[in-house]
């Protein structure tokens, strides 16, 4: 039998940065009370920073029971679980020897020193520069991070008419706004160069760049920033059994029929950029959707019941785990009830997937509301 | 010679997210699947084991097609593979049992590739030096 009642209608916002900041600010905003948990990433010998870190999650959507640690310890019930662990953006480092004059700049510090100089009449000085764009250096740029160099290209150079060459190797114009973005860089002028090995010899203020399709000078260099995944991330996602991506960031589960905030666990949601590098507009839109997925989970009387879901027959049920083993979506929990032992499927937390019926060794567990689905007709 | 279309029974046992948005699809597009093709839906390609793809051959199908989510597509994350690991697992059977081989085929797609989907079904057929009552 569900526990719908019991629906606890707080929420834990996880992360310390100006994404958190910004999820809880908004949930508290709409009626909800926020719990918020830093959960400071450890330090590099394994030794933990100040602040409250989450030990322990046990419980399911609309009832988690979280055990915290840190400055002080205690266990707190919350509906739902949102992480906006925000992520690093690193410089890229390049050999570049000391007392160098080459200015070398992110796509966004390109622009604002572009808008800097235009503001005392510098665009004849920036008209003459010769700028090199560096993508995929050393080994590949993600592809937000291209996409806002590629859009930093196109205002500049509409502002100010320097002479741009990017340099990429990896880079796939794959998507509708990169492409766009690389169309519009093209007519304004700049050059692409593909390469396989490239070398930068830097003078007192200019570099050359030399690469397979010959020598390029230039005398401000531009380099794509490197993000670095939220150090506290692998440690979390184990812990919740949510998707970490190979590129260490968290993921949501990007599928039809399911939004952009929710990971693999019902009630745990994942925010901001630690597990989307985007511009402004696209991370607000973001926080959105997380806020319209939280009201359409909390703001019920009871929660949404998945329309097929797993349902294990105590009686038939020999305790092997293998269901709990191989649940994906962390749904099923072992309960005693009358002296019976069985694994239970809690079926708001179930997304109805079948791998636990597919897998039982005595065949205990079916599957609700999926009688319609084996031998359908299609119209 | 060009082999011509194998109509002996077959069935497409897929996962709705994938196999079942495909064919729905499809049908807004005036298509369907052939007559000899019966389609058996699963919530996830996670869900499938080696008895229903035994089952569909018992029920009279010469031919199963098995359909599942690309890996790092799955809803539920290891479904594809779980169904992959499962069509290979009744593969081995059948074999045991005489079968050939091609009777059975496993194929990963998303909903926009109806139209794959249809040239999988119309591929699969004994091969050429081979007919279909040979079994």
């Amino acid at each position: 039998m569900s526990d719908a009642a019991l629906i606890d209608r707080s929420v834990m916002v996880v992360g310390e940065g100006a994404d958190a900041r910004g999820a809880a600010s908004a949930l508290s905003d709409a009626g909800y009370a926020v719990v918020a948990v830093p959960h400071p990433a450890k330090n590099g010998d394994g030794s933990a920073r100040p602040g409250q870190r989450i030990a322990s999650v046990q419980g399911h959507v609309g009832r988690f029971r979280v055990q915290l640690e840190g400055a002080s310890e205690a266990t707190v019930g919350v509906g739902a679980i949102v992480l906006a662990l925000g992520n690093r953006r690193l410089p890229t480092d390049l050999p570049r020897p000391q007392g160098t004059l080459l200015p070398v700049l992110t796509p966004a510090s390109w622009v604002a020193r572009v808008h800097d100089d235009l503001a005392v009449e510098y665009r004849v000085v920036w008209a003459r520069r010769r700028v090199i764009v560096l993508l995929d250096y050393p080994e590949s740029t993600p592809k937000e991070t291209a996409a806002e160099a590629l859009r930093a290209i196109s205002d500049v150079v509409e502002l100010a008419h320097p002479e741009v060459c990017v340099y990429y190797r990896d880079l796939q114009v794959d998507t509708h706004s990169l492409e766009r973005l690389a169309r519009r860089t093209r007519e304004l002028g700049v050059v692409y160069c593909r390469y396989d090995k490239l070398e930068l010899s830097f003078e007192d203020d200019h570099l050359v760049v030399s690469s397979e399709e010959g020598q390029r000078v230039g005398d401000v260099l531009v380099v794509a920033e490197r993000i670095a995944a939220p150090a506290a991330a692998p440690e979390l996602a184990e812990e919740l059994g949510i998707l970490l991506g190979d590129d260490g960031l968290l993921q949501d589960v990007n599928m039809r029929y399911v939004s952009g905030s929710q990971t693999v666990r019902r009630g745990v949601y994942v925010v901001g950029r630690c597990h989307l590098d985007a511009d402004a507009e696209t991370q607000a839109a973001d926080l959105q959707r997380l806020l319209g997925e939280i009201v359409e989970l909390l703001g019920r009387e009871s929660l949404p019941l998945p329309d097929e879901y797993a349902d294990v027959s105590s009686e038939e049920c020999v305790r092997c785990l293998t269901c709990i083993r191989t649940c994906p979506h962390q749904a099923v929990e072992l309960r005693s009830t009358d002296d019976v032992t069985a694994a239970y499927v809690v079926p708001e937390a179930c997304w109805g997937c079948g791998m636990c019926v597919a897998n039982c060794p005595v065949r205990a567990i079916s599957l609700v509301g999926a009688e319609h689905l084996v031998k359908q007709e299609v119209v | 010679m060009t082999q011509g279309p194998d109509t002996s029974p077959m069935v497409l046992i897929g996962c709705q997210r994938s196999a079942g948005a495909a064919l729905e699809r499809l049908a807004v597009e005036g298509r369907a699947l052939p007559e000899h093709v019966e389609w058996r839906s699963v919530s996830c390609g996670g869900s499938i084991d080696e008895l229903m793809i035994l089952e569909a051959f018992e029920s009279g199908a010469e031919r199963v097609l098995v359909v599942s989510c690309a890996a790092g597509a799955c809803r539920s994350v290891v479904g594809g593979e779980r169904a992959k690991a499962r069509t290979e697992a009744a593969r081995s059977v059948l074999q045991e049992i005489g079968f050939e081989e091609w009777r059975l085929r496993y194929e990963t797609m998303a909903p926009n590739m109806g139209v794959d989907l249809l040239r999988w079904i119309d591929e699969l057929k004994a091969p050429a030096e081979q007919s279909v009552g040979d079994a």
